[in-house]
């Protein structure tokens, strides 16, 4: 730009500078928290930044996330897929489980709690029971003998009547056959374990998975050298129990003895399920196993 | 020669990384930005003056890499953008004053009062002390009449001492453009003052 010299104007008014000079804003400044904003602005605009290197250096930047990408998927994939929390889909359906589908009922939720202390009842709350206790939170201490679990109900309160019992039981939530908790439980699973309906005693296990054969195999153990058809027993069925009765029931299967003689329970066989009647408490448990893992302990076991 | 950094040589040390040079060169020109903004601003726009002023800085930390001192020299480029921020604020509130010197060619109104005190160095007498504080206070008001581009034109000359020139790249305008505007705030300002002066210099 081609500008004639400022000669060309008369100088700037000397009294209206010496008037600006003098006015009363002469000393304004901004205060001193408005100037600590600014400089804390400006200081931050150049603070050294953690990934500053990368301005400028777009290789750099693509070849950084590129890595971090890979390390982010092998962490996602370290030992491969999760592993499934229920049991083989052949073998989702517990007896437990056909039974109340055959019946068409549900198991209310809500029931759970209130009639977990109730005396053993018969008949249709008793046949009901077994699904009562698998998804109540009995197992929620995992090494704790099904004994426990007959004396909660001991302590609970009074007996209820079944005819009480029995409508709660069998009110339907919303077509689940599980009720509230359980469908939480549920929704907080993998998607591949819902296709197959998993046993509510697997289930109850994933919150608080209960080993009815803890007790005898600590027992046994603490007797001597233990048979590891037992622990292998103890690995495949875990997770997998589901109670079958309330009430005292017979013995079933075959007696399993301290060294003393005392006798900790009773192991039975059917197809494809281990039963196992601790002699403390009241309930039998049930637990599913593949055919030929359930024949192969069935004649280690046998005596 | 003096040892102290030129503004040039304190911004490409900012640019550099160099918090330390932008507090020097904040601390170098606040006080003058600050009074500039709120001069152009005036009582309309009294309430903004902190928000120009933070936004000022803001863009000089912004524009940090890309300032070059291409001919302007950084104060002058300061002051642009702390002016242009204030019209803009204002012209955003609805209160910005319409230029009046396309109306017709420069006429001044009415007669300046003649009759000034010697206004450099003004002295040291308490009698003259009060009447430029007076004057101050008076031509502070009588800014507030005028357009606010006159009065960027009038404060960077005036105050600032910017030439016309640089004054003129500064805000973008043409050289005879600023040369009018700036005579035209003189004439005002000088008529307005007239008129309060004689007073004011009665009671000193």
């Amino acid at each position: 730009m081609n500008l004639p010299p400022d000669d060309t104007l008369p100088p700037p008014d000397a009294h209206l500078r010496t008037a600006l000079r003098h006015a009363p804003d002469a000393d304004a400044g901004p205060s001193a928290a408005l100037s600590g904003r600014i400089l804390a602005d400006a200081r931050r605009a150049v603070a050294p930044r953690p990934w500053g290197w990368m301005r400028g250096r777009p290789a750099g930047a693509a070849a950084l996330a590129s890595v971090l990408l890979a390390g982010f998927i092998g962490l996602m994939w370290r030992g491969g897929p999760p592993p499934p929390v229920g049991p083989e889909p052949s073998e989702a359906a517990s007896p437990a489980v056909t039974a109340r589908a055959d019946n068409g009922q549900g198991s209310g939720h809500a029931a759970d709690l209130s009639s977990r202390g109730a005396s053993p009842a018969p008949s249709a709350a008793q046949s009901l029971r077994p699904e009562l206790q698998a998804v109540a939170p009995v197992p929620a201490r995992p090494t704790a003998p099904p004994a426990s679990i007959g004396s909660r109900a001991d302590v609970s309160g009074p007996a209820r009547p079944a005819a009480v019992a029995a409508p709660e039981l069998r009110e339907p939530t919303d077509g689940h056959p599980l009720g509230p908790l359980s469908q939480g439980a549920e929704r907080a699973r993998p998607p591949a374990s819902k296709a197959p309906p998993a046993p509510e005693g697997a289930m109850a296990a994933d919150a608080a998975p209960a080993d009815p054969l803890a007790s005898i195999v600590g027992r046994l153990h603490a007797d001597g050298p233990l048979p590891p058809a037992w622990t292998d027993l103890q690995a495949l069925a875990r997770g997998r129990w589901v109670p079958e009765r309330a009430a005292a029931p017979t013995p079933i299967g075959q007696p399993v003895s301290a060294a003393d003689g005392t006798v900790l329970g009773w192991l039975a066989w059917e197809q494809g399920a281990v039963l196992i009647q601790p002699a403390e408490g009241d309930l039998r448990w049930r637990a599913s196993l593949a055919p030929a893992d359930a024949a192969r302990l069935r004649a280690a076991l046998s005596p | 020669m003096s040892d102290e950094p030129t503004d040039d040589d304190l911004m490409r040390a900012y640019a550099g990384g160099s918090a330390r040079a932008f507090e020097r060169l904040y601390r170098r020109h606040a006080a003058p930005l600050y009074r500039f903004v709120r001069r152009v601003l005036g009582r309309q726009g009294s309430g903004h003056v902190d928000e120009v002023f933070q936004d000022t800085w803001a863009r000089v930390v912004q524009a940090r890499e890309r300032w070059a001192p291409q001919g302007a020299a950084f104060r002058t480029w300061l002051f642009t953008i702390a002016q242009r921020r204030a019209i803009d604020v204002l012209r955003r509130s609805g209160r910005e004053q319409p230029l009046d010197e396309e109306a017709g060619p420069f006429v001044p109104e009415g007669q300046a009062w003649q009759g000034w005190p010697a206004a450099e160095p003004a002295g040291d007498a308490p009698a003259e002390r009060s009447f430029w504080r007076a004057a101050g206070r008076r031509l502070l008001d009588c800014m507030e009449t005028l357009p606010e581009s006159q009065r960027a034109v009038f404060l960077l000359h005036h105050e600032e001492g910017l030439s016309l020139a640089e004054a003129a790249r500064g805000l973008g305008l043409g050289f005879e453009t600023a040369k009018s505007r700036l005579r035209y705030a003189m004439s005002k300002l000088r008529t307005c003052m007239g008129a309060y002066l004689p007073a004011s210099a009665g009671e000193s």
